[in-house]
């Protein structure tokens, strides 16, 4: 049997690389694609600390690119040497919520390496993967314009995510206030500069991540020097923000926000919520007449925005890359994600 | 035709397997720290199953209860059969309304991947039920 080396989650903490068997096209709509590059995400980190439970032994990875290697009899829209981003969730395109357009929240989710519970799709971080619905899932690379592999590789998640969180909302002229300046953040805040933002506000408590938000011209918020709240209420004539990100995923920074919208302003939630319930200062957001919007990322819907605008070099998230390793030094990558001591990793499985 | 003959059949092996599951070292502790009803709705052939995660062991049978359900999901008792052998894709069953959920997402979530560890048993199970119809 042929095999390939793949990023494994034997239980939670615990990474190894190694050989599994090379995966095949079970379905007409598949793709089985070979992955010339991918990336660690927050949101790998959830299993990899046991926040979202999964099963031992599955092959990690929701961000990646590659060269299409085969294609299953239902493909119609990419074809066998094809170069192609995929979307990290994957979309029936059929059922209610979809035809709705929310493929975020299709009633069957899937999600590449997030085990059975979101549809048992081996994760990217492997030489090898499948792309299930690949005329819905993929979008293949332009050739033309700016950007790089780095660029578009984040169009399937972070970039798609980020910019989403702020377009839905987003009026010229606003104020935007991102909670969170890791990857997610940092694409949000590069976002709202190129869709309209007056001034954007990043609050972190890393500084070395608040210095990426200042480098693309965001002004930085340090939380542990700083009451995020009293910073946004200087910087809008004791407003507030007009749109908040929690680009977090932690009760913490979801209060944060709340503290920091104005009136009538809108909270946009891309960090991931998996509690029972949280207590929220909800008479104060009933009062303000606050919006709420969250969920997983309907990242199909802003793939092409955001590639075009890749293309024509006004977003550049590979900036926020701060290490690229090989595939084989996986555990070491995760290990320092998890402890912050990167903003963002790409892997090269070839390497 | 249905695997399984009668309700009864649905409650030795679907709920054989719940039942096997509370001697689980892994996923046991786990259900039962849940403290959840799971109420299932199987068709072909109808079956109310109940299974109550609470310490100190989980309850499991069939028929009406007068208990609340926190999670309730309604699907073919031949797609329950698929699913505990491990052939079955939730998502794509949940897409096509093959099997339909009610109750807090987040803790379905939770649950699902507390039964991949468990489809050995279901396998083991069902392997008599197997051979005599092979
Ligand atoms: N909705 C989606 O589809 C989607 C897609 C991608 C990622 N995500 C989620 O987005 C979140 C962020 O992802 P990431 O890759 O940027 O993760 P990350 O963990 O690298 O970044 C989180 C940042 O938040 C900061 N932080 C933590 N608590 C804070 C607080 N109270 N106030 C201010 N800053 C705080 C941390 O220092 C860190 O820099 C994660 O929850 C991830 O799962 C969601
Ligand atoms: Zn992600
Ligand atoms: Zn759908």
């Amino acid at each position: 049997m042929a095999t390939m080396k793949a990023v494994v989650l034997r239980e939670p903490h615990k990474i190894e690389v190694m050989d599994v068997p090379k995966p095949e096209i079970t379905d007409p709509g598949d793709v089985l694609m070979r992955v010339d590059l991918t990336a660690i995400c927050g949101t790998d980190l959830h299993p990899f600390e046991g926040r979202i439970v999964i099963e031992d032994d599955v092959i990690l990875g929701h961000e990646f690119l590659g060269t299409i290697e085969a294609v299953g009899s239902g493909v119609n829209l990419v074809s066998e040497g094809d170069r192609a981003v995929a979307s990290c969730v994957v979309s029936c395109g059929s059922c209610y919520t979809c035809r709705r357009n929310r493929p975020g929240q299709c009633l069957g989710t899937m999600i590449f390496g997030l085990g059975l519970t979101f549809g048992s799709l081996s994760g990217g971080q492997a030489e090898y993967v499948i792309v299930p619905n690949a005329d819905r899932t993929l979008r293949k690379l332009p050739e033309a314009g700016k950007g790089t592999d780095e660029d578009k590789l984040f169009v399937g998640d972070i970039m798609a995510t980020g910019y989403e969180a702020v377009r839905k909302f987003i009026q010229p002229g606003d104020t935007v206030a991102v909670v969170g300046a890791g990857p997610v953040g940092l694409c949000a805040a590069m976002a709202a500069n190129v869709l309209g933002a007056s001034q954007t506000i990043v609050v972190d408590k890393v500084g070395v991540r608040l210095k990426e938000a200042e480098a693309i011209g965001a002004i930085p918020v340090n939380a542990t020097e700083t009451d995020p709240a009293e910073a946004v209420q200087d910087l809008t004539d004791w407003r507030g923000a007009d749109v908040v990100i929690d680009a977090v995923g932690h009760p913490s920074a979801l209060l944060s926000a709340c503290s920091l919208v104005r009136s009538g302003g809108a909270i946009s939630i891309p960090g991931v919520y998996t509690e029972d319930s949280i207590e929220l200062p909800f008479g104060d957001l009933y009062l303000k007449g606050v919006t709420i919007a969250q969920g997983v990322a309907n990242i199909t819907n802003y793939m092409d925005e955001t590639l075009a605008l890749i293309g024509a070099g006004k977003l550049d998230p590979s900036r926020f890359i701060s290490h690229r390793m090989p595939m084989t030094e996986a555990a070491e990558a995760y290990r320092m994600f998890h402890e912050h001591e990167a903003t963002k990793i790409v892997l090269d499985p070839t390497a | 035709m249905a695997y399984f003959a009668d309700s009864n059949e649905v409650d030795k092996y679907i709920g054989g397997v719940f039942r096997a599951a509370n001697d689980h070292a892994e996923s046991g502790p786990k259900m039962r720290a849940a403290g959840l009803n799971l109420r299932v709705l199987y068709t072909d052939p109808d079956t109310e199953m109940w299974v109550k995660m609470h310490e100190p062991a989980m309850e499991v049978h069939t028929g009406a209860d007068d208990d609340k359900a926190d999670i309730t999901l309604m699907m073919r008792a031949d797609t329950g059969d698929k699913f505990w052998r491990g052939d079955y894709n939730l998502a794509v069953g949940l897409a096509k309304g093959e099997v339909k959920a009610k109750g807090p997402v987040n803790k379905i979530l939770k649950l699902v991947p507390l039964t991949k560890p468990l489809f050995p048993m279901y396998r083991d199970l069902v392997a008599d039920k197997d051979a005599q119809s092979a």
